[in-house]
């Protein structure tokens, strides 16, 4: 419907300024990727997606998502470019799904990924790009829930836990069974103590409390490091102006053998699954031949207008254009002088009687409606007397005003 | 302003309608919800708990649905329904009480499933539970046609529907008075608690606590 597409690019428009007043260009790359490229990642993942074959019998995949078609951009079209790069995205996904609301087997994301630096100066700037993102969709409520993924891991390598151990944690933890992963934690041939860190670096959740509490299942200077890299980012994230917007999650369950260093999801209260999330994947780019730390999100942009539609709606700025009888033929010239004064202009043919014009217009969003008589023209404002687009007041929109061409032109395009 | 409906300050628990049902109450009542009116009233489906919380009623099957969608923040079910449907959901608690086992069965007379395969190859399995069915014969790699049934699924194959059947069973009693006997247990199954992927960090304070206090509760 044009009132939602109209809404979704709304956001969509809003989000691209927060991107460009970050210094974030946009690119573009194919629907179609080769199998071969996007299996170069690793990713077990996407295993289930939608393929099909090119005419030399290459299997080709619908992309599941943007971040592994960017790796390959920069590491192969973007070669002779240095880094840092700041690169962003709308574009269209697909993976095979049940549909839902919120969940559909093509989804439209805005992301962006900030390659070439692992400091944590930009891992704060990525999570103020996504608040200050969230915030100009109009979205109020929300929360951004921060990990960093290397404080786990370097728990579970300072204990010694198998290779075993840790698929097997991994995999209770993707499936976000916690009874299943006490039992696997209760087998591991560790120390109570090292059983109980496990458990309690993945219950740790809350406000800037967290950073206090996790000092005391630090064992290792590697934990240290890591707890001190989220400490970092997120005193910056406060001179950012976004501390009320982190909740610390230190197990956050995002893909761990793919994020290296923080990872988050933002959440809203109006939506029982996340809207967008992302984190910091060092390990990607250096499979396409180009080792570069990089970092990055993406929002599920029906997510967020599902979210935004909750929390009052779309504010998009009120449509000024008109609906013009006769402007496919005679006033076709009339029409192109108003689209050339900036005037949107939605061209009736001659015969369309007031009433119907004036329900086309309304239908249509627009504000005014415009019909020849003579030599003159009626210009009915829809917006006088209130709520126009839900066409209640069409039955008495008044008698308009009569204008000359000149006057028309320059009330309307003044 | 509207309050939002994952409204911080209220606990919205999903219990099951059902042979879980009384247990999950008991359980609740210990830990400080006042649920005197879900035992009286059985015709109600939301109930005010005490302050900030809420429980709804449903279909014990319908639980885990309301939980991913965000409509209740978390919920008691048991790991068959889980197992069965697969949600996108937090299990964070065995809550120990509910135990049954999913079994497979065949007729005590026969073991068709060696008869059938020599001569048909692909026999036919009744259940409640297509999804347990069909990983667990996938996983022996074993064809099967699962044949769905809403209940008395013990019945099929003494009418020829079927040639086997996976259901729950508790004591047992119901296979022997139909003449079936437990060929292989594929899971082992009691209530647990589970959680919505957004409350349970948005509400992560009441949702530990809550948990927490199940724990010590729960005799395990």
């Amino acid at each position: 419907m044009p009132a939602e597409a109209a809404e979704i690019r709304y956001l969509e428009a809003s989000i691209r300024e927060v991107f460009d007043s970050f210094g974030y260009g946009e690119v573009i790359t194919p629907t179609l990727e080769l199998e071969s490229v996007l299996e170069t990642a690793g990713e077990e993942r996407f295993r289930k997606s939608f393929r099909l074959f090119d005419e030399r019998g290459d299997v080709l995949m619908l992309r599941p998502e943007m971040t592994i078609p960017i790796a390959r951009l920069v590491a192969t079209r973007m070669q002779d470019r240095e880094p840092p790069f700041r690169l962003g995205y709308f574009a269209n996904s697909f993976r095979p799904t049940k549909p839902q609301r919120g969940r559909q087997s093509e989804f439209q994301q805005a992301g962006l990924e900030l390659i070439g630096s692992d400091s944590p100066a930009v891992d704060a700037e990525v999570l103020a790009v996504l608040c200050r993102s969230l915030e100009a969709s109009g979205l109020k409520d929300f929360s951004i829930a921060l990990g960093e993924s290397s404080f786990f891991r370097a728990l579970l390598d300072g204990i010694g836990v198998n290779s075993e151990g840790r698929d097997a944690i991994f995999s209770s933890l993707a499936a976000r069974d916690m009874v299943e992963l006490a039992a696997v934690v209760e087998a591991l041939d560790l120390s109570g103590e090292d059983r109980q860190a496990i458990i309690d670096v993945i219950a740790l959740r809350g406000g800037s409390e967290v950073l206090t509490a996790a000092k005391d299942l630090v064992r290792s200077p590697e934990m240290e490091a890591a707890l001190k890299r989220l400490a970092r980012t997120y005193y910056l994230v406060t001179r950012y102006g976004f501390a009320g917007r982190i909740l610390f999650d230190l197990g956050i369950l995002r893909n761990f053998e793919y994020y290296t260093g923080i990872v988050f999801e933002a959440l809203s209260g109006d939506l029982g699954f996340p809207i967008g999330g992302g984190g910091r994947y060092d390990g990607l780019l250096g499979r396409f031949g180009r080792p570069l730390p990089a970092v990055g999100f993406a929002i599920g942009l029906d997510r967020l207008h599902i979210a935004v539609t909750g929390q009052g709606g779309v504010s998009i700025p009120a449509n000024s254009g008109i609906a013009l009888v006769g402007g496919l033929d005679p006033a076709l010239e009339l029409a192109g002088e108003l689209r050339v004064a900036g005037v949107p202009v939605m061209a009736l043919a001659r015969e369309t009687a007031a009433a119907e014009a004036l329900s086309l217009a309304a239908a249509a969003d627009l504000r005014w409606c415009v019909i020849p008589e003579g030599d003159s023209f009626r210009l009915w404002d829809l917006r006088i007397g209130g709520d126009t687009a839900a066409g209640e007041n069409i039955a008495s929109p008044g008698e308009g005003e009569l204008l000359s061409r000149e006057d028309l032109i320059g009330k309307l395009g003044g | 302003m509207a309050r939002s409906p994952l409204d911080p300050g209220v606990l919205r628990l999903a219990v099951p309608r059902g042979s879980l049902f009384k247990d999950s109450i008991d359980i609740l009542e210990k830990v400080g919800f006042e649920v005197g009116e879900l035992r009286v009233n059985d015709r109600k489906l939301t109930f005010q708990v005490g302050e900030g919380r809420t429980i709804i009623t449903t279909r014990p099957s319908d639980v885990p649905t309301y939980v991913e969608y965000g409509a209740s923040d978390v919920g008691i079910v048991g790991k068959d329904v889980l197992l069965e449907h697969r949600r996108n959901v937090y299990e964070l608690l065995d809550l120990g009480f509910g135990r049954c086992r999913v079994i497979y069965a065949t007729p005590a007379d026969r073991d068709p499933e060696t008869e059938e395969l020599k001569h048909l190859g692909i026999m036919r399995v009744a259940t409640k539970f297509p999804n347990i069915t069909r990983a667990y014969f996938e996983s022996l790699g074993k064809q099967v046609e699962t044949i769905e049934l809403r209940g008395s699924i013990e019945l099929a194959p003494q009418v020829d529907l079927a040639e086997g059947i996976v259901d729950l069973t508790a004591s047992g009693e119901t296979l022997r008075a139909n003449n079936l006997v437990e060929r292989a247990e594929i899971a082992d199954c009691t209530a647990r608690l589970i959680a919505n992927r957004v409350s349970h960090k948005l509400k992560a304070g009441m949702i530990n606590e809550l948990a927490r206090r199940l724990r010590e509760v729960t005799d395990r």
